[in-house]
């Protein structure tokens, strides 16, 4: 029968093998520290074809908000222009409470906890946001210097961390994927909790605090930034907001929704950061 | 229809015990080339522009539907060929730690070309049912390692905000990549 022998076909138990040779290749490769040679390979002929669709999406993008939100654009405008009229004020005010600060800190000889950062920029050439997982190519890789591991922010706000590495690409896992997580804490009463990626809540680009003590005080609008437990991610980055408190009875804890600072549907540009380390003690992290 | 039928019928398999090479004779180069890259492409558009661009919160699946309207319009061993393609080349552009797709989409590919040329008419219908088919596979494929493989996901969660929406918007979309793929085998085989 033509069909049962095409199953017994040496071609197609070779495709077979090639196909379970590339389920157990990538596991073995990975544990010895080694990257998926194949998919690497398959992923750096695509990062061409990847920028160019995305600078095509960009651009249609730029086009149709030409026409649609113009007037948008000119209210922005108006607002932008006050609340830079009110940052210039603020920062003079600033510099002074700056060279103030300096002074008592030095006199105090306070610890300081602010890291040095060394950084590294990078373009997102394709977001690969399937229905099940999250995830960020950018235009940098190992030859940059990229590592994995290594946290990624955007402006002052924490996007993940790098999750793969090819030569000139990596990919980056965002705090919202249900595959991550990050130590971080409430920075205004200092309740410390885990941040996780959940499923149900990751297409609307939120994340969940657990862990919180059933007693901790905590409110929506409380800023969550990283607690620095753990080797991925420094200490005092911002995350987001708490936008919503659970409790659970059971396991007395609380639960808080957080939304990201970070604008995830218009990721373009972020920050790596390579090595970063006290600015006061010079501890490499 | 009937003629398509018989066509599809009388395509050409070589027999079980013949080497490698003389499998490897019934797909030809430019075809391979051709299908590879709209394949290529496709896997780029799913996982850069709709995934931009959603339907229904969800990003389609192109690259299983060409690997089946290949399947439907070639014979088994470009099916088997370009499922293994397929599945890796989806893999290492948008889910990268699933290592299973390719060998997954390989018998899908497979399957479906079997399935079209023993028991289904060479029709629309049929790669409506075959489209189906592959993505309920697809679907339950991701269920299995969204539940066994992470943490306290609910099983209605994951069904309703990814496994359906995707299986509807992929189906709906099947129809395109039909298309595209008949001109292209169309067009290979005026060439």
């Amino acid at each position: 029968m033509i069909t049962v022998g095409f199953l017994k076909s040496k071609f197609f138990i070779v495709l077979v093998m090639i196909a379970i040779v590339l389920i157990i290749l990538p596991t073995v490769l990975t544990a010895f520290g080694a990257g998926a040679i194949v998919r690497e390979a398959i992923g750096t002929l695509a990062v061409p074809f990847q920028w160019c669709f995305t600078k095509a999406c960009d651009a249609f993008d730029g086009f149709r908000g030409y026409f649609t939100d113009y007037n948008r654009l000119v209210k922005e405008n108006e607002s932008l222009k006050e609340e830079n009229a009110r940052l210039s004020e603020s920062i003079g005010h600033a510099m002074a409470e700056k060279d103030e600060n300096e002074w008592l800190k030095s006199y105090l000889a306070l610890d300081g906890t602010l890291y040095d950062f060394e950084m590294k920029s990078a373009t997102v050439i394709a977001t690969e946001a399937t229905n099940y997982t999250t995830v960020y190519t950018l235009n940098c890789g190992s030859l940059s210097g990229v590592k994995e591991k290594m946290p990624v922010i955007c402006g002052t706000s924490l996007v993940g961390y790098v999750s793969e590495v090819g030569a000139v690409r990596c990919k980056v896992t965002p705090i919202t994927d249900s595959t991550s997580s990050v130590a971080a804490y409430i920075e205004r009463t200092g309740a410390s909790g885990l941040l996780e990626g959940d499923f149900s809540l990751r297409a609307d680009g939120l994340c969940k605090l657990t862990g919180i003590k059933e007693n901790a005080d905590i409110e929506i609008g409380d800023t969550v930034v990283t607690s620095g437990i753990g080797s991925v991610y420094p200490a005092g980055i911002y995350i987001g907001t708490v936008s919503e408190i659970e409790s659970d009875p059971y396991s007395r804890t609380q639960t808080a929704t957080v939304k990201p600072a970070a604008e995830f549907d218009s990721l373009s540009h972020v920050m790596i950061i390579l090595s970063y380390s006290r600015t006061d003690n010079s501890d490499d992290e | 229809m009937m003629n398509n039928t018989m066509n599809t019928k009388n395509k050409k398999s070589a027999p079980a015990s013949t080497d490698v090479r003389t499998h490897v004779r019934h797909i030809g180069t430019k075809h391979a080339l051709i299908y590879g890259a709209v394949i290529f492409i496709l896997a780029i558009l799913q996982t850069t522009v709709f995934s931009r661009y959603r339907i229904l919160s969800s990003v389609p699946e192109l690259t299983l539907s060409a690997v089946v309207a290949i399947a439907f319009f070639e014979n088994e061993y470009y099916a088997s060929l370009f499922g293994l393609f397929g599945g890796l080349v989806v893999e290492s552009l948008g889910y990268p730690g699933s290592f299973m797709l390719p060998l997954i989409y390989l018998l899908i590919g497979t399957g479906c070309a079997l399935i079209c040329k023993k028991v289904l008419s060479h029709s629309f219908a049929s790669f409506g049912i075959l489209s189906a088919a592959a993505l309920l596979v697809r679907s339950m494929y991701w269920l299995a390692v969204c539940l066994f493989g992470s943490k306290q996901l609910s099983f209605i969660g994951v069904f309703l905000f990814s496994v359906m929406p995707e299986f509807i918007v992929s189906l709906a979309l099947s129809p395109i990549i039909f298309l595209i793929i008949r001109t292209v085998h169309r067009i290979l085989q005026k060439s």
